[in-house]
């Protein structure tokens, strides 16, 4: 087992530097930069910042200066748009994008396997019959105009939230709407499983045997069952925990999500890279562990 | 079978071979004569050096009907300004750069107006700040020697009084006494001294390090030596000589501290304005120089804005931050020690961070803000002389279409055929109805370069006829009508070699078909869209590119265009900001000219 997750770490430090390198070489290869503004500054001011940020040496130089500074030094550079540090940065925007994403996956994760069993239990009666009609509704249902809906009839409707309050906002609906889909999706893994699952000899057996039938559904077929949503898990975590642009745009929430995404607009090439190292990173460990848990849960599997 | 794959095959050769002379490359025919800008960079140098208003004046308008003349830049309409405010949200003011003035504000019984002005602002630091958005939070938590009064004129703040010599080259400034920092430090005249230097420094890298360029002794960059074939000019002064070059300027506060004494290179008509403009604003030594962040372990200047890039740095305005969520909301509350406090009601400022125009309507709607500076495009037709919470104030600026003078629109033409042109074109653009349908606040249409209500800096505003000056359509002072008209269109076309057929369409013989270069934005896209319509009344076809604002500035400013959209919102009230953009060298000169 050690051998194998040895092989792995390696591979995932492979992928993540091809990810480093491709996001580097493409990022200065497409037109404009952090600053050319459209009020343009001096000459002299450009040639400091240029300077400032290695941007004034050739791109190979630049990419080995940062590996350099970010993997030898920890250094990661500050932000060219705002100054601010990255690492400091990343830690504070991952802290929010990870708190509303960690309740997030929770009520999924809680949510789904709830209904999912319940759907199967239920099959074609008219729990089940609800809750396709529901997960098919919000597994088909963009973010944005989920997030825009939740603001409009809680906010504004009903006013049961404030859209804006400073310094102190209100979590319920983004992570409403950042755990909608991932809910609604664990809900039909877990059905489907479920029934494949309690459809086994084995399930018939224990039942024979006159095993309880809580003691069947938790310990049983359950505990099968629940192997594809663990699958499931490694990506929604890291969808979630990373945060989302449109809902932490809607609800003003200063996550992650956003800052990625402003910083590929603004040509800021530190506040980029930090946020491909940290995804990457984040993406590799995150499948690891993953497979680990697999492990665990299954001891069927065999990782040689 | 076989045969028929042989067929292909040579098929696809032959196919091939006829290609090849397509990727060759085609013999330009290349304009025949360059457009002669050299007058206008002559003129821009003199109107900075003319040291009588009124004959300055005269030169500014004459450098406008040069621009105008050349085609090159196509105004289409003034901008404004609208935002909503509570109703009994009173007293607040903004002026026509669109800084936001809320501490004189009064709010009945309320101590706390919450309001949305933008995103997450991307610099504090009034030096380094180079937005209108950082703007209105400059002027409202620091003070500098002059600043606008609720009815948008000028008026003296930290000064007391001004004492101008003669020649109108030394502004002598007396400080108002007890001036203080938000820390309760005393602040003097030798911070606007060092505050000022610094702005100017190479090392602070401030973008608009260019608005000190009026004072004597403004460091120009050094020579520098050649840049190597396709590598970037890399600067070669070190922070010593970017700091004795900074120290030269003609700035100097007197041992008491009580005055500051300022040297001009030629009479400013709008150096007041400058020193009411956010980068002339003292910033605290002590503090910049001690933040954290500002050098490196090796002692270098790393981040020279270091110090206020979180919530607690001093100031010294009616407003100090005490909370900054980043990209969430911001806290400011009072100042006890502004020299004003007394007169600040408004004990705190909220401020929501977003540019979510529909989020931050809903806001507003559901009584979470008090005031909001942007307004979703398609609510304005519901609000605009519906809701009495609804204002719209004029801003200086214009927003225009640029021509590539180089664009390979005009190859086989003179540069005269090519003015004649891009005027043409111009003629076609139907204003009032791209006013009304989509910027839709109810903007002044456009006919000359320089907005309505810029100052002539004699004491009158610039766009007036009087003895001097006379605009060629003098009724409407303006350059042409604001009526579209194809008919003059089609005439001045056909007078350089274009054919139209009997419907008045252009002949497929000599077909006009131009690139539109725009931003991805829904009002500049719908903008493009009708001068489509209108270009193709007559048969000219135009092709819109939209992309994301970063490669739309990178294609604007290396000439990658035929058509742009453009607009500047003056940095200070006076025509020059925005003529001198068009000299050859500037760094705004998107257009090309001379070039």
């Amino acid at each position: 087992m050690w051998s194998y997750i040895v092989k792995r770490v390696l591979l995932a430090l492979l992928t993540v530097f091809i990810v480093i390198a491709i996001t580097f070489f493409t990022m200065h290869a497409i037109p404009g930069g952090p600053f050319n503004k459209e009020k343009a500054s001096t000459p002299a001011v450009k040639a400091v910042l240029e300077s400032r940020f290695n941007l004034d040496k050739p791109v190979g130089e630049q990419f080995l200066l940062y590996m350099e500074n970010a993997f030898l030094k920890g250094d990661f550079g500050i932000s060219t748009k705002n100054g601010r540090e990255i690492s400091e940065t990343m830690k504070n925007t991952f802290g929010i994008s990870a708190k509303l994403g960690g309740m997030s996956a929770a009520v999924a994760l809680i949510s789904g396997t709830v209904f999912g069993v319940i759907a199967a239990l239920y099959r074609n009666r008219w729990p089940d019959r609800l809750i396709i009609f529901l997960t098919t509704f919000f597994v088909s249902v963009p973010s944005f105009v989920l997030a825009t809906m939740l603001l409009l009839i809680f906010c504004l409707k009903l006013g049961w939230f404030p859209v804006f309050r400073a310094g102190d906002p209100s979590y319920v609906l983004p992570v409403l709407s950042l755990s909608m889909y991932p809910a609604a999706y664990i809900t039909r893994l877990t059905k489907s499983s479920m029934l494949d699952v309690l459809g086994e000899d084995y399930i018939r057996t224990a039942r024979a045997k006159g095993v309880s039938s809580k003691s069947v559904l938790f310990k049983h077929a359950l505990r099968n069952a629940i192997l594809p949503v663990i699958t499931y898990l490694g990506p929604m975590l890291a969808y979630t925990l990373t945060g989302s642009m449109v809902v932490e745009t809607v609800f003003s929430i200063g996550g992650m999500g956003r800052e990625f995404v402003q910083g590929i607009l603004n040509r800021d090439y530190s506040m980029i890279m930090g946020c491909t190292v940290f995804l990457a990173c984040l993406m590799v460990v995150m499948n690891l562990i993953c497979d680990i848990v697999y492990k665990f849960v299954d001891p069927r599997i065999d990782f040689s | 079978m076989k045969s028929g794959k042989y067929i292909a095959l040579a098929v696809a050769l032959i196919m091939l071979f006829t290609l090849i002379p397509a990727f060759a490359p085609l013999k330009v025919e290349a304009a025949v004569d360059k457009l002669d800008w050299a007058p206008y960079d002559e003129l821009i140098k003199s109107i900075k050096s003319e040291k009588d208003f009124v004959k300055r004046e005269a030169l500014m308008h004459q450098a406008e009907d040069m621009l105008m003349d050349s085609g090159g830049v196509c105004p289409l309409y003034y901008y404004n300004d609208p935002y909503m405010a509570k109703a009994d949200l009173q007293g607040f003011y903004s002026n026509l750069f669109g800084f936001k003035f809320f501490m004189f504000s009064d709010y009945g019984d309320k101590d706390t107006i919450r309001l949305n002005i933008a995103s997450e602002p991307d610099r504090l630091d009034p030096a380094l700040n180079s937005s209108v958005d950082g703007a209105c939070l400059a002027v409202n938590s620091f003070a500098g020697l002059w600043t606008y009064n609720a009815e948008g004129q000028l008026q003296n703040d930290l000064a007391e009084k001004v004492d101008i010599s003669e020649d109108g080259l030394t502004y002598t400034f007396t400080l108002r006494d007890d001036l203080k920092w938000s820390d309760g430090s005393p602040l003097t005249a030798a911070d606007f001294e060092y505050s000022w230097k610094r702005g100017v420094n190479w090392m602070t890298a401030a973008d608009y390090a260019y608005m000190f360029d009026v004072i004597d002794g403004y460091p120009e960059m050094p020579e520098q030596p050649e840049a190597k074939e396709g590598e970037e000019a890399k600067p070669t002064f070190t922070e010593e000589e970017a700091n004795a070059a900074a120290d030269k300027l003609n700035v100097k506060a007197s041992e008491d501290g009580k005055t500051l004494t300022v040297v001009l290179n030629s009479p400013c008509a709008y150096f007041l304005d400058l020193c009411a403009f956010p980068c002339y604003y003292p910033v605290q030594k002590a503090a910049v120089e001690g933040a954290k962040g500002f050098r490196d372990s090796d002692g270098k200047i790393v981040e020279p804005g270091a110090w206020a890039l979180e919530a607690g740095f001093p100031s010294n305005g009616a407003y100090v931050l005490k909370e900054w969520k980043h990209k969430e909301s911001m806290v400011y509350e009072k100042n006890p020690n502004y020299y004003r406090a007394d007169e600040v009601k408004i004990n705190r400022l909220e401020f929501m961070l977003s540019d979510d125009d529909s989020v931050i309507f809903s806001a507003y709607k559901a009584g979470d803000l008090d005031f909001i500076d942007a307004v979703p495009v398609d609510e304005v037709p519901n609000l605009k002389d519906k809701d009495p919470e609804f204002h719209i104030v004029p801003n200086l600026g214009t927003y225009f279409v640029i021509f590539n003078v180089n664009s390979s629109l005009f190859d086989g033409k003179t540069a005269e055929q090519a003015k004649t042109m891009r005027k043409a074109i111009a003629l076609l653009i139907d204003r009032q109805y791209i006013v009304d349908t989509v910027a839709q606040t109810g903007q002044e249409c456009a006919n000359t370069y320089i907005p309505t209500g810029m100052a002539n800096g004699h004491g009158g505003v610039f766009r007036e006829n009087d003895e001097d000056y006379t605009y060629p359509l003098e009724d409407e002072k303006g350059y042409f009508g604001l009526e579209p008209d194809p008919d003059k269109a089609i005439e001045l076309l056909k007078s350089v070699g274009y054919e139209f057929d009997d419907q008045g369409m252009i002949s497929e013989n000599t077909p006009l078909h131009l690139r539109y270069l725009t931003n991805k934005a829904e009002s500049h896209q719908k903008i493009a869209e009708l001068i489509q319509q209108d270009l193709a009344t007559i048969g000219i076809t135009m092709e819109v590119e939209q992309m994301d604002w970063a490669t739309t500035l990178n294609e604007r400013k290396a000439g990658n265009y035929d058509v742009a959209r453009h607009g500047w919102v003056a940095d200070f009230n006076d025509p020059i900001n925005m003529l001198e953009m068009w000299t050859t060298d500037s760094g705004n000169n998107d257009a090309q000219f001379g070039r």
